[in-house]
């Protein structure tokens, strides 16, 4: 929340000192698009999460599998509790063959990896588009202002005018103000797949019999 | 056989006192459910969770083992609490945002990072008073101290440097500039060097006490991970100045470093996004808080294996372990 704080007094700041935006986005990391105090991983990789055994060649063609399919993306969702997605690992692992169990588990987990990888990217580049967004409102208010202040600097200035240009600026900034507020909600989408994928690859990697 | 059953209790409780004898509390803060868990060294089970002030991070024990300290970083202080009764009696003045603390060897003096101002704060901890405030780089954060006291180095994150401070004067000697995003210093143990961790630019830097320069670059390489994955944060080093240990955040992992030749050794699969490490004053362990699986790690420093992970609250952030 304090770093919020400091980004939100960042933009404040830059909005009356009317400098460029960039380095409040950019002052703790390399992306101008990542307003993220974490440092933007774009990609996951399956060594971070999975402790299981090595996955094999045919784990890649789990969607060839109509049923490690559905439950990679049942148990992908996050309509779902991460126990329920236990609980329907259990069912499935009951109506399996043994000797079937431990290529069938790397196969689900290779899905759902892919499956909250490629949601995450997603939610990653619209954080981008939302930062883009945000550093265009910023330059938009920054105009805003200086046009507010030539208007007040003249002696002869239209006051109903004026009026009018200083409601917009102050509900602009506001708005300006709550969309950089949401940023910490919206930086931490990434984490919670992230938690959920750790969850799910140690539930799975805990499943697989060891011979 | 009562004999026998009062044999086993006679066992039973010579093995618990044993234990006990060589059990140490560890102490983990919860940066999310503002809560310090309490854990036993020995058994590697939570004992107790107390709740302290708003976003606690940074956390040391007295070097006499009797008090706690803790950044409460949201409520601009830092809280005392006496380890025997668990109880909050008192806290410090410890300037805006407290982040992360060092302790001099001589217990007297907690230097404070406040992340906010770009000062170090340094507090007469007797006296809860303020000594002197030290403007450094653009959000301090690392904090590590010499073993004889003499020089205390902070790590600015924006600035990228390491700004080593004479103790005895409080003003700043040397700005060695080291990668982006520095977060932790910490002094080998004859103060030969001190290691810097670059949480973005991914590396530890090795900086010569005497010289004041970056000797060396440690840098990190694990198979199937991407590069922007491997984020040192927390380093610790044994004390026979042999065994480095780096915490490398969302690569999930701690790297054992051989600390003469910086070659990486091992790297230790813990949980998710670790944060900090703290020895057993023993040096059999090391733990490490998992930030994102809510849990800490005890790692065997002799195998370099984990041991076993247990949960604490939401969002672990610092570890302290009380000393014997």
């Amino acid at each position: 929340m304090k770093r919020l704080k400091i980004l939100c007094r960042g933009f404040i700041a830059l909005l009356l000192a009317a400098a460029s935006p960039v380095p409040a986005f950019a002052a703790a990391n390399t992306d101008p698009d990542w307003p993220c105090i974490q440092r933007k991983v774009p990609q996951l990789s399956i060594a971070q999460v999975w402790t299981g055994p090595d996955l094999p060649e045919n784990a890649a063609k789990w969607a060839d599998d109509p049923a490690i399919s559905h439950l990679a993306t049942e148990m992908a969702a996050r309509r779902n509790t991460v126990e329920d997605a236990q609980k329907l690992l259990a069912t499935y692992i009951q109506s399996i063959p043994r000797h079937e169990i431990n290529d069938k588990l790397m196969q689900l987990f290779q899905g759902i990896f892919e499956k909250l990888n490629w949601e995450r990217q997603q939610i990653i580049s619209g954080i981008s588009r939302y930062a883009a967004k945000q550093r265009d409102m910023a330059a938009d208010l920054r105009r805003e202002a200086q046009k507010v202040d030539a208007m007040r600097a003249k002696p002869d200035a239209d006051q109903a005018e004026l009026t009018k240009h200083n409601d917009r600026l102050t509900w602009e900034t506001r708005i300006f103000e709550e969309r950089t507020q949401s940023l910490t909600y919206i930086c931490e989408v990434p984490t919670i797949l992230e938690q959920r994928l750790y969850k799910l690859a140690n539930t799975i990697s805990q499943s697989i019999i060891k011979e | 056989m009562r004999s026998h059953m009062s044999m086993l209790a006679v066992t039973a409780a010579l093995q618990f006192s044993a234990q006990a004898a060589w059990a140490n509390m560890v102490y983990v803060s919860n940066e999310k459910d503002n809560t310090v868990t309490l854990l036993d060294s020995a058994t590697m089970e939570v004992v107790k969770t107390i709740d302290v002030g708003q976003r606690p991070r940074g956390i040391t024990v007295s070097h006499d083992g009797k008090f706690l300290y803790v950044c409460a970083s949201d409520d601009d202080t830092v809280e005392i609490i006496d380890t025997a009764t668990h109880e909050i009696v008192g806290s410090l003045p410890s300037g805006p945002d407290p982040e992360l603390f060092v302790l001099s060897p001589d217990g007297k003096t907690l230097y404070v990072a406040n992340e906010d101002d770009n000062l170090v704060t340094a507090i007469d901890v007797e006296k809860k008073s303020v000594i002197a405030e030290i403007p450094v780089g653009v959000e301090p954060e690392g904090m590590g101290i010499s073993p004889d006291g003499k020089t205390m180095v902070n790590t600015s994150e924006t600035t990228n440097m390491a700004h080593f401070i004479d103790t005895s004067t409080h003003e700043i000697t040397h700005n060695v500039l080291v990668d982006s995003r520095p977060r932790f210093a910490e002094f080998k143990p004859d103060g030969s060097e001190v290691w810097v961790s670059s949480e973005i630019g991914g590396t530890v830097s090795v900086i010569d006490n005497s010289t004041r320069e970056v000797k060396h670059k440690i840098t990190f390489e694990i198979q199937g991970l991407r590069s922007e994955a491997i984020q040192p944060v927390g380093v610790r080093i044994s004390a026979d100045g042999k065994k480095a240990y780096v915490a490398l955040g969302p690569a999930n992992r701690v790297a054992v470093v051989n600390a003469e030749t910086y070659e990486v050794e091992k790297y230790v699969l813990v949980g998710q996004r670790v944060w900090q490490l703290a020895f057993t004053p023993d040096g059999k362990f090391i733990i490490s808080t998992n930030g994102l699986s809510n849990d800490v790690t005890f790692i065997d420093t002799a195998a370099d294996e984990p041991v076993k992970s247990v949960t604490v609250g939401a969002l672990p952030w610092g570890v302290a372990v009380a000393p014997n």
